[in-house]
């Protein structure tokens, strides 16, 4: 609102004059628009994708002329086949491991063995130009590098085709891991895209594969683009995940902290994570290293509680907290003195909608409780919506392969796999193939999870308890429910909850009030059984044979009829001309058009009977 | 690299062996049509010879065939009863193999030599039937075991077998001697049935299982012989040593009333009644409360211990219950002894769902009186014991679903099957058995619920409860409003209702044949003016050259195509 107008030097007295006026500001700011989070990527340039077209179309190929032959021959084990395809795929660097390790999540596609085997791809390459690095990292800091870091080790501790891992110390002494990525990484996997999604359409066109089929594959591996290669999405994760376990009071699990402020989508700055890595305890264990094992016990890391913490961090990621690790690697996952976890890839997470967490925890339970086919009603739920299939049918054939699962899961004798949820998920998956039932992806990476933490804490500890585990999680879950609850309350003032109460018996009575509202409209109109008609078509069609009949029985009357006059008059006739003379007449065409449009008639009147067909 | 092959299974077959199963079976089938044929000219057209023939052509097959028609047998859902009784005559009585054999068979599975495990090995087998013999033996320790060893080759023959008879059901159906996919059920169920009793490391996990389950449930006086499960693989199956009676020769004694045999069992304190009542108390634990059962309890598996106690062997076959059936099946007898022979029936159908499409209110009013029998029978202290068993329920729903066509699954008929096993040894044991095993179960049953719930809170203090059971409140109220939202959002959608409308394809047909009522009209209208001496129809000839006429007949065609096609296109609910 303008002051209202005092003493005015300019105009004078009178109706028009000029009033004081805000000065306007000199230079407005202009602000840039808000990134939209996934930036969408930027197209390749056209020689980029033919290159990985011929890159790519040279792999298949040599692929193919290796495996089909020894197939043919029946002489390549799947051990073999998912070797050949790992390292086809590590060849290509870069696309090549991500698009394996994406296919790894297929696992109702294809064997346990090949999935594994993809899981566990690598991509090493020398590492980028120091210089080149450090300009990135100075561009992410928006400020000289000297006036933020102490020290900074030029030699990477990881080098990979995506990114470069480095070391350093913060002024303040705090030791970070610095993730790079390397230029022009994301526009490469963008042309590898392409080229592959070019080739999968080529597949589809040519009727090698129902089309459609590599949809779901071409729409992930965009994501991932998208994913994968951002590092602020990755960031933002982490963070997540580090502040919803300090909330819910998880001390033994986390991630390192990330300085945001130090970060760019190509750079990631974060806290460095000492202790020792997943994987090494695990090669510790399988190879009996006896000086390992005792450097464990000082630094008082027991696998099995590692083991059991592990199941409890992946129960918790799938059912409460907002994602969950899709493809938990074990070198990712650093431990630290007193057994404390340390994720450290969210390069690859899923979501969890409510009802999947509903019927996930409730499978757990009922196997829990020895019910496998309420177990088998849960894992039927997980698949809808359904293709047409005797649904009956595919439930009891989950079900019977669940009581084998069950009895494996439950024997103190059985193998260490076994005791994973392995065996359950590949014979759902398998039930799944019979029927032609396609999981949905979301369903597929809660089960590759899943199975990758169980994998995991069972390698670290064979003669681990999955229902018992997970009992165990469901009272620690409850327990933290309730805790959440009653903070919850505690910090509420009575007259807080008094109008929460009342709000919602308000909420709940109208609710009712309409539901009744429904009730009645639905009762109106009772339900009626009605006297069986027979269908519409079927019964014009039984009306047309019936006047055909009809049709027929006058001609032979009639036929007859004129057959024996003319016999008895001693003056027999060839049939033909019977048949030609009856037919023409114009009395018997009458007959007919009568009879026809009759019975036009009833097909017409039963055609306009409203409600069934 | 693990192995991660899952239990069970048979292996594929191979070219040449199903070559020579498959004419051996097709032979066997001719011979049995042939025979059939025969006896059909004869006049012998019982249900009896009919199994008779069938029991013949399983011997004459030979082999596994044999393990295939005694697992006909139990399809008393399929077959008719008198062919099953038949069937069940089949014996596997085969020669044990020799011992060379056996110790080959056994240094494989175990995967050392077998002095590095045993003192000693009885080369006599202690039993022999067609998948395995059983000897005993002595470990290093000194503790004596039975060492079930699986024949070799027999794993390979039941696949050729099945394979076989997989063909010939195939083409039986092929060639509409039956209806199409008869026998797809029979096929899977044989397939998962034969493949797990090939695997002893299955048997040896139920044994263990079902050992387990019995201890917690305080079924004392059950013993099943502790199973050595580092020694046990894919065909080698070491358990415990006991040394029991046969429930058989138990029964024979009791049968035949032989007191010397009565006073050495009395002298051993094994009491007829008392086993009656346990192994009565035990069928009904195995009935509501494990999880899954004994498939084969024909009194050669059952012995009995000194103190009356139960022994139970051989946990090849199991099959499982799941709690709906078995919530079911405990309601059923609850109805049953109220005598409401119309919930019984309810309940029972409930339990057969999905049914195919049948008039169920003459299914259900049968079903009643059929049970209506079964209960009064069950009800009578005078009635011959076969009438009296809680079984007859059960085989009384077989007899139905043979009838209707209603296919029962394998765990149904397998636990259909043992009940009526364990029946029929109490009832041999004790003719007047009373229901005094029943009220026993339930008080038991509900002590061990009791256990049960207490174990599972033990760890929880009342301040833990208290905060949950709290929470689990506060969310149930969400979940209600959550629920109710949600079906207010539902009800608001579905206030409007629809007018009745026409399906397109009926329209389209009314469309065509109003088109032709007018054709037809003018047709008789032509007709009637000839009749009448107008011939008109040089006139019509004139009038059907002229284009302005074939410009409006076209028109008319085409905006009766039109209105077709949009009947058809029109969208419609539920389309």
């Amino acid at each position: 609102m303008a002051p209202p107008a005092s003493n005015d030097e300019h105009g004078e007295e009178g109706l028009f004059r000029t009033l004081e006026k805000r000065p306007p500001l000199k230079e407005p700011k202009v602000h840039r628009a808000p990134t939209v989070r996934p930036p969408p990527p930027p197209s390749p340039p056209l020689w980029m994708v033919v290159t990985a077209s011929l890159r790519w179309g040279l792999m298949i190929f040599r692929f193919m002329l290796w495996y089909q032959p020894r197939r043919l021959l029946g002489r390549v084990t799947t051990q073999q086949f998912a070797v050949a395809l790992r390292k086809a795929l590590e060849r290509m660097g870069a696309t090549g491991p991500r698009v394996g390790k994406q296919l790894a999540m297929r696992i109702d596609l294809m064997p346990l063995e090949v999935s594994l085997q993809l899981a566990a791809m690598r991509d090493p390459k020398p590492p980028m130009s120091f210089e080149v690095a450090m300009g990135r990292l100075r561009e992410a800091a928006e400020k000289p590098l000297e006036e933020v870091y102490e020290a900074i080790d030029p030699d990477p501790i990881l080098s990979n085709t995506v990114e470069c891992v480095y070391q350093g110390y913060l002024k303040s002494g705090e030791r970070v891991a610095i993730r790079i990525r390397r230029d022009g990484i994301r526009a490469r996997i963008l042309a590898d895209i392409r080229a592959l999604s070019m080739f999968t359409r080529i597949n589809e066109l040519m009727g090698l594969v129902r089309p459609g089929f590599f949809d779901q594959l071409r729409a992930e591996l965009v994501d991932l683009a998208h994913e994968e290669l951002d590092f602020s999405l990755q960031a933002r994760q982490q963070t997540l995940f580090r502040k919803r376990a300090r909330r819910d009071d998880l001390s033994w699990l986390s991630a390192p902290d990330i300085h945001r402020k130090l970060c760019s989508d190509s750079v990631m700055v974060s806290e460095w994570a000492s202790g020792v890595r997943l994987s090494e305890i695990l090669d510790a264990l399988e190879q009996k290293n006896e000086d390992f094992m005792l450097r464990l016990v000082e630094l008082d890391i027991q696998p099995e509680r590692v083991a059991r913490r592990l199941l409890q961090a992946s129960w918790w990621g799938l059912l409460e907290n907002l994602f969950f690790v899709a493809q938990p690697n074990a070198e990712e996952i650093v431990v630290r003195p007193g057994n404390k976890l340390v994720f450290l890839g969210f390069h690859d997470c899923g979501t969890m909608p409510t009802n999947q967490k509903r019927l996930y925890r409730q499978i757990l339970e009922r196997l829990g409780e020895d019910d496998a086919s309420g177990a088998s009603q849960a894992i039927v739920q997980l698949f809808s919506p359904l293709p047409f299939i005797d649904v009956f049918d595919f439930g009891k054939r989950i079900e019977s392969g669940l009581w084998y699962e069950l009895f494996a899961l439950k024997d103190s004798q059985s193998a260490w796999w076994e005791r994973t949820t392995i065996g359950l998920w590949r014979r759902v998956l398998s039930c799944c193939r019979h029927d032609g039932v396609t999981p949905r992806l979301e369903v597929l990476r809660m089960m590759r999870s899943t199975l990758a933490f169980d994998t995991m804490a069972a390698r670290l500890k064979p003669d681990v308890k999955l229902l018992r585990e997970f009992d165990r999680y469901r009272m620690a879950s409850d327990r933290r429910a309730a805790r959440r609850y009653a903070e919850d309350l505690d910090k509420t003032s009575l007259e807080d909850l008094e109008s929460r109460w009342i709000a919602r018996t308000a909420r709940i009575t109208e609710g009712m009030m309409r539901l009744g509202l429904w009730v009645e409209a639905t009762v109106e109109n009772l339900p009626v059984s009605n006297l069986a008609l027979s269908g519409k078509a079927s019964y014009a069609a039984a009306q047309v044979l019936r006047s055909g009949v009809a049709i027929f029985a006058i001609f032979l009357f009639v036929f007859v009829a004129r057959a024996t006059v003319f016999f008895a008059q001693d003056q027999p006739v060839p049939p033909i001309v019977h048949i030609r003379a009856i037919l023409t007449n114009p009395l018997f065409g009458l007959a007919v058009i009568i009879l026809l449009s009759l019975t036009l008639r009833r097909i017409l009147f039963r055609l306009d009977d409203k409600g069934d067909d | 690299m693990t192995d991660f092959a899952p239990l069970g299974g048979l292996p594929e077959p191979d070219l040449v062996g199903m070559l020579r199963r498959g004419t051996l079976w097709g032979m066997g089938a001719a011979r049995f049509m042939a025979y059939t044929l025969v006896d059909r000219l004869r006049g012998r057209r019982s249900d009896d010879q009919k199994g008779r023939r069938l029991r013949e052509m399983f011997e004459w097959v030979g082999g596994t065939a044999v393990k295939v028609g005694q697992q006909l047998a139990a399809r008393s859902d399929m077959l008719p009863h008198p062919v099953c009784e038949q069937l069940a005559r089949l014996t596997d009585d085969v020669p044990p193999m020799s011992i060379e054999e056996a110790m080959r068979q056994i240094e494989e599975g175990l995967g050392r030599p077998v002095a590095e495990v045993f003192e000693e090995i009885d080369p006599k087998p202690i039993g022999a039937a067609s998948v395995a013999c059983v000897y005993r033996g002595r470990l290093l320790g000194g503790k004596d075991v039975a060492i079930k060893v699986r024949r070799p080759g027999i794993a390979m023959l039941f696949s050729l077998d099945l394979t076989a008879f997989n063909m010939m059901t195939r083409f039986m159906e092929w060639s509409t001697v039956a209806r199409d996919g008869t026998f797809a059920h029979l096929r899977d169920d044989l397939k998962i049935m034969f493949g797990e009793e090939m695997d002893f490391r299955l048997e040896s996990r139920y044994q263990r299982l079902f050992r387990k389950a019995a201890r917690r449930a305080g079924l004392r006086w059950v013993s099943v012989p502790k199973v050595y499960a580092d020694l046990c693989s894919r065909t080698v199956l070491v358990s415990e040593l006991v040394t029991a009676i046969s429930a058989r020769s138990l029964l024979e004694a009791v049968e035949s009333g032989d007191p010397r045999a009565m006073d050495r069992f009395t002298e051993q304190n094994i009491d007829p009644a008392l086993v009656a009542h346990r192994v009565m108390l035990f069928s009904l634990w195995v009935r509501f409360e494990a999880p899954f059962f004994h498939a084969d309890p024909h009194p050669g598996n059952v012995f009995v211990q000194p103190g009356s106690r139960i022994l139970l062997l051989d946990f090849g076959a199991c099959g499982m219950t799941s709690r709906r059936t078995r919530l079911y099946h405990s309601e059923v007898l609850r109805m049953a002894i109220d005598g409401d022979s119309d919930m019984v029936s309810r309940i029972m159908l409930a339990d057969l769902s999905p049914l195919p499409q049948l008039d169920m209110d003459r299914l259900r009013r049968f079903m009643a009186e059929g049970f209506e029998g079964v209960i009064e029978a069950m009800d009578d202290k005078d009635a011959p014991w076969p009438d009296r068993m809680i079984s007859g329920l059960w085989i009384k729903v077989m007899e139905i679903a043979r009838e209707y066509n209603i296919r029962i699954n394998l765990d149904t008929v397998r636990s259909i099957r043992a009940y009526l096993l364990y029946d029929t040894l109490v009832f041999r044991l004790d003719n007047h058995m009373s229901d005094k095993p029943l009220q026993d179960f339930l008080r038991d049953r509900s002590v061990r619920q009791r256990k049960v719930m207490v174990r599972r809170n033990a760890h929880l203090d009342s301040e833990d409860l208290r905060a949950m059971e709290r929470a689990r409140r506060e969310e149930a109220m969400a979940r209600v409003e959550y629920l109710l939202t949600k079906a207010t959002i539902g009800a608001d959608s579905l206030l409007l209702s629809f007018r009745l409308a026409l399906g397109n394809l009926a329209r389209a047909a009314r469309v065509v044949a109003r088109v032709l009522r007018l054709v037809s009209v003018v047709a008789v209208l032509l007709l009637a003016l000839r009749l009448a001496g107008l011939d008109l129809v040089p006139w019509v000839r004139v009038v059907l050259h002229s284009t302005p006429t074939l410009l409006v007949l076209g028109l008319l065609i085409l905006i009766g195509l039109r209105k077709g096609l949009y009947a058809l296109e029109r969208v419609q609910v539920g389309d």
